[in-house]
């Protein structure tokens, strides 16, 4: 099958208060299975993420150069375009962070409260919008009798689940996961892993990831970071058997 | 010697927690000691008729009631004119305002906050002395001046403490925003306002409790000892706080002196009285942003 890119990265430079943290990427990703990215910390891989929805720009002492083109109309455009509507970039292009960051509200404002802002769906669409991501994360038959009740009581594992369902109510085409399990147990991590699997053929997933067995579980493509660079992208036939992978990983580093 | 050094810092700060609980308390114990006695109709009313005396139909002299009013209006304007301008101001500095600019107007407010109270009195006196010699002949000392001033004394505060409310949230509630494709407006007041609603408050009541409690602003800018109940805007007034330090520095009878402990302690009780309305309405304030979608 053949796969056509939806990010081509060119020459990407970033730097914090004159820091480099990411120099010379070049990356063209086709739309495939998830893309997992892993490396040390510190390699960038965060950074690298939030280059991808412009999110790095909210940090203090950014400057970055370079060209980031996305498919996220039919044809790849540049999102650094200055006719590029940033809020709708970022709306396209959805992110979940490392730790659960739901708003000290009900569990229906959670999701409610940015479908009413950004998107322009009435009372109903809202609602029925609210109940397909609630139900697309399998969080709606654990909440539906307490949506009322304020989120941050929720467990952590479906904290993180309601942060998913909160981008995906706004229908991304791209969905970013910075180390979605880090603060999580196992049993968490493992349903969460199960979820992207199933949400793989919907949007287009690329995660940062800090687990081998997570990347190998859950990735269709590994992107190799190190020291602000790519350093290796593998394919799913070289990273099957968990050896390979290992022998591979110390190669590299 | 480090178990040592820790159960001494525990020592001490138990002691000093301890010790100004009880300083605190003894206060409170000696005012309403000298103070709970002279409550009552007198003290608020001196010889006239209650009803008649609450609504102005009947002049009061020496006693509280007029000084009441004087000080909640005078509160109240304050803070009409000090708290959405302070708010706003934090926010602008927090959230929207480049960095060279944040520096020299934070340089301005910190001036603002280290100017004495006396001083803000005196340059609503010399306000009033300009205008009269231009072009308010007119013009007096007046219960919208003072309350100007005071809200001159109270903005710094309200403007520090929205902006460190808004600048303690964390990075990453800061970034939800922006990463759900909210504008930075819609970000500041859906989602970092609400956040920091609880400190902002603390802010207003701090600065509200201020604004009661000040004597030199409103000395020199239009408080005198028997006005009766404020007669509008522009007319003088009295003020509790004024009125204890009035009655402290004057007393002719040691029931005066009384009477003194008795304002003090009302001036408390109104105090707090303010800060329970402001802590009702942030409860409700809460509830919506919680509630409604």
């Amino acid at each position: 099958m053949k796969h056509k890119p939806f990010c081509i990265v060119k020459d990407l430079h970033i730097s914090f208060h004159g820091r480099t943290v990411l120099q010379k990427i070049n990356l063209t990703l086709n739309d495939s299975k998830i893309i997992v990215l892993v490396g040390p910390s510190g390699s960038g891989k965060t950074t690298f993420l939030r280059s991808l929805n412009r999110l790095n720009e909210y940090y203090p002492g950014y400057s970055g150069r370079g060209e980031i083109e996305l498919d996220l109309s039919g044809s790849m455009q540049s999102i650094h375009h200055p006719q590029v509507n940033v809020t709708e970039l970022r709306r396209q292009v959805g992110m979940v962070f490392q730790t659960p960051n739901v708003l000290p509200v009900s569990i229906a404002k959670n999701i409610n409260l940015p479908l009413n802002l950004v998107t322009d769906l009435d009372k109903v669409g809202r609602e029925k919008r609210l109940v397909e991501a609630l139900q697309e994360v399998h969080l709606w038959d654990e909440v539906k009798d307490r949506l009322k009740e304020n989120a941050s009581r929720l467990s952590g594992g479906q904290q993180q689940r309601l942060c998913l369902a909160r981008v995906l109510a706004l229908k991304p085409k791209i969905l970013l996961l910075d180390e979605p399990t880090a603060s999580l147990d196992f049993k968490a991590s493992r349903r969460i892993e199960n979820l992207l699997i199933e949400l793989q053929d919907r949007y287009q997933i690329i995660a940062v990831s800090h687990s081998l067995r997570q990347a190998r579980k859950i990735a269709g493509q590994i992107v190799v970071m190190a020291e602000g660079q790519i350093a290796h992208l593998l394919e799913k036939e070289q990273f099957e058997s968990p050896d390979m992978l290992q022998k591979l990983l110390e190669e590299i580093f | 010697m480090n178990r040592l050094l820790s159960s001494c810092v525990y020592c001490w700060s138990w002691m000093t927690t301890l010790g100004i609980s009880l300083v605190a308390g003894l206060l409170l114990f000696y005012l309403l000691s000298q103070g709970l006695p002279t409550i009552g109709r007198e003290l608020f009313f001196g010889d006239a008729p209650i009803w008649a005396g609450i609504f102005g139909q009947v002049r009061i002299w020496d006693a509280l009631w007029p000084a009441c009013v004087g000080t909640l209006f005078l509160v109240l304007l304050a803070a009409l004119m000090a708290v959405p301008l302070g708010i706003a101001s934090g926010i602008y500095l927090a959230c929207f305002a480049s960095k060279p600019f944040k520096r020299i107007l934070s340089l301005l407010v910190e001036l603002l906050a280290g100017t004495p109270s006396i001083v803000m009195g005196l340059f609503g006196f010399a306000l009033i002395l300009f205008l009269r010699n231009t072009f308010l002949p007119d013009a007096n000392t007046s219960l919208f001046l003072a309350a100007s001033c005071l809200a001159l004394l109270i903005l710094p505060y309200l403007i520090f403490t929205t902006q460190a409310a808004l600048e303690s949230l964390s990075y990453e509630y800061r970034l939800i925003g922006p990463s759900l494709g909210f504008s930075q407006l819609q970000t500041v007041f859906h989602i970092l306002v609400p956040a920091a609603g609880r400190s902002i408050l603390g802010g207003v009541i701090l600065s509200v409790g201020r604004a009661a409690e000040d004597t030199a602003v409103i000395m020199l800018t239009g408080v005198i000892a028997n006005a009766g109940l404020p007669q509008g805007l522009f007319g003088k007034f009295e003020a509790l706080p004024f009125r204890i330090f009035y009655l402290a520095a004057e007393y002719q009878t040691p029931a005066e002196l009384d009477s003194a402990y008795g304002t003090a302690l009302v001036l408390l009780s109104l105090t707090g009285m303010l800060y329970g309305g402001a802590f009702t309405l942030h409860k409700t304030l809460a509830w919506r942003w919680n509630q409604n979608g």
